[in-house]
């Protein structure tokens, strides 16, 4: 069994979400007292908050390369960068590294081309849904058609994450993320990506009329994929 | 803020509590977006599991200190062992390292001077509850007095622990037995009793008994905080 590398705490919530989701897919995978091998880098989250705030993303890139680093000099045989939004510097951390990178929108993508879906609509953080990064591979590597909200809603579904980084789990926001996906499904949308690895807090795949990709869940299951891999 | 080590997966249950415990003691100490700077390595509980049934004491103090030097190559000021039982190598995993180890006894003894109790319960697995490292400790080094249950009801804590809790199993028959064990140690006089294994927490609750309960999963946890705020 592969050592899985976790660059987490983007916030901890979800890399805690990670954490049980992996050791509960080996468990099941090879039964009795089986547990992943795991090396968790977890960051402090309130000073990556402020750089991202003020964009000054080479401080960002900064912290995310020396604590994958970090991962790799303790003997993980691969990473997982366990936050959507952080993704914008998979190019750069993966250029300091020599373990592979298992890429959050490749593992999206795989999933949704294995389950036949053409369109697909994207919640995430305003930088993962306005920005190229991810969306771009999704429609590039995995030839999908991705729509994402309007501007105004845009903004609400960023928000509702800031509540859910810090624990606030609020029936109106997850309102919001219902009428948001109705909208959507209604544009053409088969199905919806949760493109930010706290959604899947809030509002769970069978909550939504069309059914939510949650990429916790499915970065975290391609990660056992790999590490049980022969 | 120092970078707290977590060496984990034993169970992954319980490392996934501390990971919890830690961060949220980090946000109501600092506040907002706040979260612990971790390094966890986690294992395979499997291979460990085997190697304390067939008490090959050798093969477990290499798979520990094999890990602690892990986190301590992945920048940890400070570790801890996220179990009990597993102190029981710390005096062969201190040479291999040039930071300290937070031991679990002694983040508990602490609590319970602060309290000013003399006379405490401990439950654990059969080696916590028999051997010296946990127990010796807290008598020799701290000069509490340590009342174990009778043979037949240890074998029935230890049972429990290996055959349910680490298996995240949760029994209603298994919890009244506990309630009845730390009602015996109370009528012998004592003042609190420890959940001396990590797992028990899952089980018994403070809110269930009148006697008072120091879990040492949440002791441990705070005193982590403590020492990486300080």
């Amino acid at each position: 069994m592969k050592t899985i590398g976790l660059l987490g705490g983007l916030s901890w919530e979800s890399t805690a979400v990670y954490y049980r989701e992996i050791n509960e897919g080996v468990g099941r995978a090879k039964g009795g007292y089986h547990s992943a091998k795991i090396i968790l880098n977890s960051l402090e989250f309130a000073g990556l908050e402020a750089m991202m705030q003020a964009e000054n993303w080479s401080e960002v890139q900064k912290v995310l390369v020396d604590g994958a680093k970090t991962i790799e000099t303790a003997g993980a045989d691969f990473l997982l960068i366990c936050s959507n939004t952080m993704h914008k510097n998979e190019p750069i951390i993966r250029e300091n590294i020599s373990i592979p990178i298992i890429h959050i929108a490749d593992a999206a993508g795989s999933a949704l081309v294995a389950d036949g879906i053409k369109k697909v609509g994207f919640l995430g953080t305003t930088f993962t849904m306005e920005q190229d990064f991810y969306i771009g591979r999704l429609k590039e590597k995995f030839e999908l058609d991705v729509i994402v909200p309007n501007a105004i809603d845009r903004r609400r579904v960023h928000e509702i994450i800031d509540e859910i980084c810090v624990g606030e789990l609020n029936e109106n926001s997850k309102q919001d993320y219902k009428r948001i996906i109705d909208d959507l499904a209604q544009q053409g949308a088969e199905a919806v990506i949760l493109g930010c690895t706290e959604i899947g807090i809030l509002i769970k795949d069978g909550e939504g009329v069309v059914p939510l990709y949650d990429t916790t869940l499915i970065h975290s299951r391609a990660a056992v994929d790999l590490a049980l891999k022969e | 803020m120092k970078i707290i080590g977590l060496l984990g997966g034993m169970s992954w249950e319980s490392s996934a509590l501390y990971y919890q415990q830690i961060n949220e003691g980090i946000k109501n100490t600092l506040g907002g977006l706040h979260s612990a700077k971790i390094a966890m390595y986690s294992v395979d509980f499997s291979p460990i599991e085997e190697m304390q049934h067939a008490g090959d004491l050798d093969g477990l103090a290499t798979a520990m200190v094999d890990g602690a030097k892990r986190i301590e190559a992945a920048g940890a000021d400070f570790i801890l062992i996220c179990t009990n039982t597993m102190h029981e190598f710390v005096p062969q995993i201190e040479p291999h390292l040039s930071i300290p180890i937070l031991h679990i006894a002694d983040a508990t003894a602490s609590v319970i001077e602060e309290r000013g109790l003399k006379t405490v319960g401990l439950l654990g697995t059969g080696f916590t509850m028999e051997r010296a490292f946990y127990k010796g400790r807290l008598v020799d080094k701290h000069g509490i007095n340590v009342l174990t249950p009778n043979e037949a009801d240890r074998k029935i804590v230890h049972d429990v622990i290996y055959n349910e809790l680490c298996l995240g199993k949760i029994d209603v028959s298994s919890k009244a037995e506990y309630h009845r064990i730390i009602n015996t140690l109370a009528d012998e006089g004592a003042e609190a009793v420890i959940l001396g294994c990590t797992e028990i927490g899952m089980l018994v609750k403070q809110s269930e008994t009148d006697v008072l309960l120091l879990d040492t999963t949440s002791i441990h946890a705070y005193k982590a905080v403590e020492l990486a705020t300080k």
